[in-house]
């Protein structure tokens, strides 16, 4: 079962004819993914680096779409970037290669990883290595070969679906997902729609610091991986999580952690660990109301600095009426809402 | 006269050859049979609701404690801190308990692997004592003293019973140990490792805790009903009693086929499928996928621990044993009926499907009582499942031809995939040449 829902979705562009009636959300533009990508960006860009991020190489896959790819390289002025593709027609990619600065490279991930893709140990490297596949072990090994290969001060990010059924079977099913690395603690009744994500969450942290552990006893180094980033969101029916870790020495993570990312209400709030309490790791909720244009212009006009209830008691007044939580929702993301469907020129 | 050669072992010799290779877990699983041996000695009717281990660590501290009995003064002077088992330790024998501390040296090399400073403090029913160790100072001190010194000691005593069993601290972990005790991951491996090594005092009501989580007691299995019935065979080697117990389970997991082999109800070997438990020599194959269902338990017991085919640390065997040596050969046995079991079914879907057909309550926990159960020596090993005893044997046939032949023929039979050029063409021919013998 859970191989056939790895085959749906393999690329963005497959995403894009699904199709569900019962949906609020136009699917073809992904409002939430639009968003994640911009807090991605706003966090790696107020980071303090120990190199400009512009110096910095871009990993991804980039689909036929490269929104990621376009964003990053128009924000950060990044020139150098990989787009990592298993399958598909070449010829297609090539000639929707927005930018001269991006290089393919034809292969899986893994392969892409150890020997497709050049790493010096030097130069570090974003790497957002977003499947939107439902997530399955495989992944956890990329994200933790990535983890042994970027150089120091490197951010690797990851995404993927977290629909998973847990009605039958869980155990079978998360032992599956996460092989070893799922927390021996974890019993059945753990295991729930909601804590799915939790437990893949640790799952993931448990091996990327197991790789670095190896890492370090390789290079005699002293590098950790710190979480900086742990979302769910979704655009229509299927649940997606993202995952992001920043791999540096201790000077270096301590300066990330007092930089002005640590201010981007979605860089993760470090949290002590716990064997059995997965209620501690609460992701941050990514989630975009469906609102008209005029009334988000009248939720604009007050903001910053009005609470939630004001804006409400405001806009009831005006007779403007709307929810609580969609007003929550959109003061939680307004600086990077999507004020018009966001389309690219190139592709 | 001639001059004398000192070959007098150093501290730190002896130390680093202790040490040298035991591997944290196993050194961790050694402290806890020493609890588990307290618990036989406290319990001896086997029953040990109400008894626990607990072990609590992060990456500076670890820490050990149960409520096993604990252990009396003249044990802790006379054996438990020396190395090696002095001959007069007859007592163990005549209990006729089945212990795992053998050698004398699992919970010394365990604690001078994980730390280089250790306290252990114990309560009996009448006794307690501290004891602290550094071991650094210890080596600095002149070779020949090799005590330690107890640092409290009292005797005659009335203690209460929720103050009785031992605790044992090491405040300072070897820095490489503490690298790794600090692991997410590794928490995980313990407690899978602490699991899958489990002991039947976990079955009996011990319970084990590392760090707030409980180990579960999850039994093997293998199916045992009217259609199927395991390879047994049973005897004794000198002082040992062995017992072997082969059969199939569910295809699903072929990462627990293999051999299992326990000492005294403590695990030593999970799931071989190397030539230690005879895969691969002496006519029987070596282990391949197609043979995941496979499934063999010996279980080795003795009074005389020393005697068990055990090596030193209890993470393997020792091939040289002569209870190991007698034994492999109906090892091999057991190995070989399944294995011809497995392989006349040609087809290993059909052993799959004969065996999801069977009912739930044929896969039988190999727990205590269905091991008693499973007495009576059975050597020929039968699988003879309605379904299975109907089937038709089917083979494969597998061959090459141009392609320019194969499209052909498959316009002639309009059919359009390989598949059905080899089937029809087989048939056509069968029709035609073979039916009229009969």
């Amino acid at each position: 079962m859970l191989d056939r829902k790895r085959l749906i979705i393999s690329s963005k562009e497959s995403a894009l004819t699904m199709s569900n009636s019962g949906e609020k959300i136009n699917y073809t533009v992904r409002p939430a993914k639009s968003v994640e990508r911009k807090i991605i960006c706003e966090i790696v860009e107020n980071a303090e680096l120990p190199t400009p991020i512009s110096n910095y190489r871009y990993i991804g896959f980039g689909s036929f779409y490269f929104v990621d790819f376009i964003l990053f390289h128009n924000t950060l002025n990044i020139d150098k970037m990989i787009s990592i593709e298993r399958s598909g027609k070449k010829e297609r990619f090539d000639f929707n290669k927005p930018y001269n600065c991006i290089e393919m490279c034809y292969m899986d991930c893994n392969a892409a990883l150890i020997h497709g893709i050049p790493f010096d140990g030097e130069n570090p490297d974003i790497v957002w290595l977003d499947y939107d596949s439902s997530f399955c072990k495989t992944m956890i090994n990329e994200i933790s070969t990535a983890a042994q290969k970027v150089a120091e001060g490197s951010f690797i990010f990851s995404s993927f679906n977290v629909d998973i059924d847990c009605t039958s079977n869980p155990m079978d099913t998360m032992n599956e997902i996460c092989g070893e690395y799922l927390p021996a603690a974890i019993q059945a009744k753990h295991i729930s729609g909601n804590n799915v994500c939790n437990i893949i969450f640790k799952s993931i942290v448990a091996a990327v610091e197991k790789s670095i552990y190896e890492r370090n006893s390789r290079y005699s180094s002293n590098i950790s991986a710190t979480t900086v980033f742990y979302v769910t969101y979704s655009d229509g029916i299927a649940k997606m999580m993202s995952i992001g870790f920043y791999i540096a020495n201790t000077e270096n993570s301590a300066k990330l952690l007092s930089s002005k990312s640590v201010q981007c209400p979605f860089f993760y709030k470090q949290n002590a660990w716990s064997a059995t309490d997965l209620n501690i790791y609460r992701p941050s909720e990514i989630s975009v109301p469906c609102l008209t244009k005029a009334e988000i212009r009248e939720i604009n006009k007050l903001l910053p600095g009005n609470t939630n209830d004001d804006i409400l008691s405001t806009l009831t007044a005006k007779g403007i009426v709307l929810n609580k939580k969609d007003i929550e929702r959109y003061v939680s993301i307004y600086k990077y809402y999507p004020n018009y469907f966001d389309a690219s020129f190139y592709t | 006269m001639n001059a004398k050669v000192n070959a007098n072992p150093t501290k730190e010799f002896f130390i680093s050859m202790l040490t040298r290779d035991v591997d944290i877990k196993a050194a961790i699983l050694e402290l806890i049979d020493n609890s588990i041996d307290g618990a036989k000695r406290l319990r001896p009717d086997g029953k040990y609701d109400g008894l626990w281990v607990k072990i609590q660590y992060d990456k500076s501290r670890f820490q050990i404690s149960d409520n096993c009995g604990g252990i009396p003064i003249k044990v802790a002077t006379e054996y438990a801190f020396r190395f090696g088992r002095p001959n007069d330790r007859a007592t163990d024998s005549e209990k006729k308990q089945y212990y795992t501390g053998a050698f004398g040296i699992g919970m010394k090399r365990s604690l001078f692997r994980l730390g280089s400073v250790f306290s252990i403090e114990s309560f009996t029913k009448n006794e307690h004592f501290s004891m602290s160790v550094d071991v650094n100072e210890w080596v600095k001190n002149e070779d020949t003293d090799w005590s330690f010194e107890l640092s409290e000691e009292q005797k005659n005593q009335d203690y209460p019973d929720e103050t009785i069993g031992t605790t044992i601290v090491i405040p300072s972990l070897n820095e490489n140990i503490s690298k790794q005790l600090s692991l997410m991951s590794f928490e995980n491996d313990l407690i899978r490792y602490i699991e899958s090594f489990k002991t039947t005092a976990v079955e009996n009501g011990l319970q084990i805790i590392v760090n707030g989580t409980r180990i579960d007691f999850i039994p093997e299995h293998l199916f045992f009903d009217e259609n199927i019935v395991p390879y047994v065979n049973n005897g004794t080697i000198g002082d040992v009693s062995y017992k072997i117990i082969a059969g199939l389970a569910p295809k699903g997991n072929p990462e627990k086929a293999g051999w299992y082999i326990s000492c005294n109800g403590r695990l030593v070997v999970y799931a071989d499928k190397t030539s230690l438990t005879g895969w691969g020599e002496d006519g029987v194959r070596h282990y391949h996928p197609s043979l995941a269902f496979f499934r063999g338990f010996i279980i080795f017991e003795s009074v005389d621990s020393e005697k068990l085919p055990w090596n030193t640390s209890k993470t393997s065997i020792d091939t040289s044993s002569v209870a190991y040596i007698g034994v492999k050969p109906l090892m091999r046995e057991a190995t070989g009926e399944i294995i011809k079991a497995c392989l006349s079914a040609e087809n290993e879907d059909l052993i799959s499907d004969s065996l999801s057909k069977m009912h739930p309550t044929s896969l039988v926990a190999l727990n205590t009582t269905n091991i008693a159960r499973l007495s009576t020596k059975q050597t020929h090993f039968s699988f003879s499942t309605p379904e299975y005893k109907e089937r038709i044997i089917m083979k494969g046939i597998s061959y090459q031809k141009s392609e320019e032949q194969i499209n052909k023929v498959k316009g002639v039979l309009k059919v359009s995939t390989n598949k059905d050029v080899g089937s029809k063409t087989f048939d056509y021919f069968f029709e035609r040449e073979c039916l009229d013998d009969e």
